[in-house]
């Protein structure tokens, strides 16, 4: 979603040279092609933000999200990283991260809020609402928020810092952890880190 | 008080040129003698932003021909709309083969296809059925259909699932 942002601030009148921590090379990188589709959408300079409706899908070579509305709020000063990003109704995100693995997550509300303290920057995604958020690894593995009560569940939380490897975490964990056979040597830990 | 007064003048201005254009058109005989030619063609109107930045142009509109509808309207074909930033640096362009513009309360529709797309061609949305409004102090964008975007991440921003 991150990389919804970078589009929508072009629109807002720059584009965003977001902040990244991977090392300098001198060997030009291909970019990423990203593809929105969506029913229809809503733009106003003055809010700076944009209103995908749905259903709205999103795809790039390690992501497919799917969602009914996905909003975005550009950064008021020209240039700086996409502050906030919310995806509601019937959230679905298939990631496979650099190493192949697969991660499903569903969710009613997803909201992507980014900032930086002490040059340390911050990514949070929350993941809320009913049906309870749950996020799914491998054959066996899943992460739900614990409900609260009929209507709604705890929420999930993604954290990343400083653009490093980023962890699921819910403050009432309900975990589903199924090890491997026994005998086999692995050091999976059942709190994922992406 | 005094800026509305100033931004209404100035679209009126523009306005009254663009039908003046028209009119004038259209009392010239046309390709065929007797026949009149209603239509302009190449036309530009501009809006300016506000002090202390008010000699940059912040929206430049224009179209490859323009015929009056009633109630003041126009039909523009080949409307093309660029946006630029307050130091001049072109930001954003949106292209329509056809719209229903109005001079005097800023916006132009169409059912018909848009096209936008950034002045560094990072990104492109195009969809079908559009309203584009621009009020004193902001532009707002509405597309009704279809819309797809494409957009081209810088390889070393991507990695995150969100």
């Amino acid at each position: 979603m991150k990389k919804i942002f970078l589009l929508l601030l072009s629109v807002c009148g720059g584009v965003a040279s977001a902040q990244t921590n991977a090392p300098a090379t001198n060997a030009p990188t291909r970019p990423v092609i990203m593809d929105i589709t969506s029913k229809s959408l809503d733009f106003d300079q003055n809010l700076r933000q944009a209103v995908y409706h749905g259903p709205v899908l999103v795809t790039d070579p390690q992501v497919r999200l799917t969602c009914e509305q996905l909003t975005v709020t550009f950064p008021a000063k020209k240039g700086r990283h996409l502050e906030q990003v919310q995806a509601e109704t019937n959230v679905v995100i298939d990631y496979t991260d650099e190493q192949g693995e697969k991660y499903h997550v569903t969710a009613a509300k997803g909201v992507y809020v980014y900032s930086m303290v002490n040059s340390v920057t911050n990514e949070t995604v929350t993941f809320t609402g009913s049906p309870k958020p749950k996020v799914t690894w491998g054959d066996t593995n899943s992460l739900t928020g614990e409900p609260i009560n009929s209507l709604t569940g705890d929420a999930l939380y993604y954290t990343r810092v400083n653009g490093g490897k980023g962890s699921f975490h819910a403050d009432n964990q309900q975990m589903h952890y199924e090890p491997p056979p026994a005998g086999t040597n692995t050091n999976t830990s059942p709190l994922k880190l992406f | 008080m005094k800026l509305i007064a100033a931004k209404f003048y100035r679209a009126a201005g523009a306005a009254v040129f663009l039908f003046a254009a028209i009119n004038n058109r259209a009392q010239q005989p046309g390709p065929l003698g007797g026949v009149k030619d209603l239509h302009a063609t190449d036309f530009t109107q501009e809006q300016y932003y506000e002090q202390p930045n008010g000699q940059q142009v912040k929206m430049r509109l224009s179209g490859a021909a323009a015929a009056p509808l009633p109630g003041g309207l126009l039909d523009v074909k080949e409307l093309k709309v660029e946006l630029f930033s307050t130091n001049g640096l072109l930001q954003a362009v949106a292209q329509a083969p056809q719209c229903t513009y109005a001079p005097l309360d800023n916006w132009a529709s169409s059912p018909g296809r848009l096209e936008v797309w950034s002045a560094d061609g990072k990104y492109r949305i195009e969809g079908e059925g559009f309203l584009l409004r621009q009020t004193n102090s902001s532009l707002t964008i509405s597309i009704s259909n279809h819309v797809h975007t494409v957009i081209e991440i810088p390889a070393d921003n991507h990695g995150s699932f969100l």
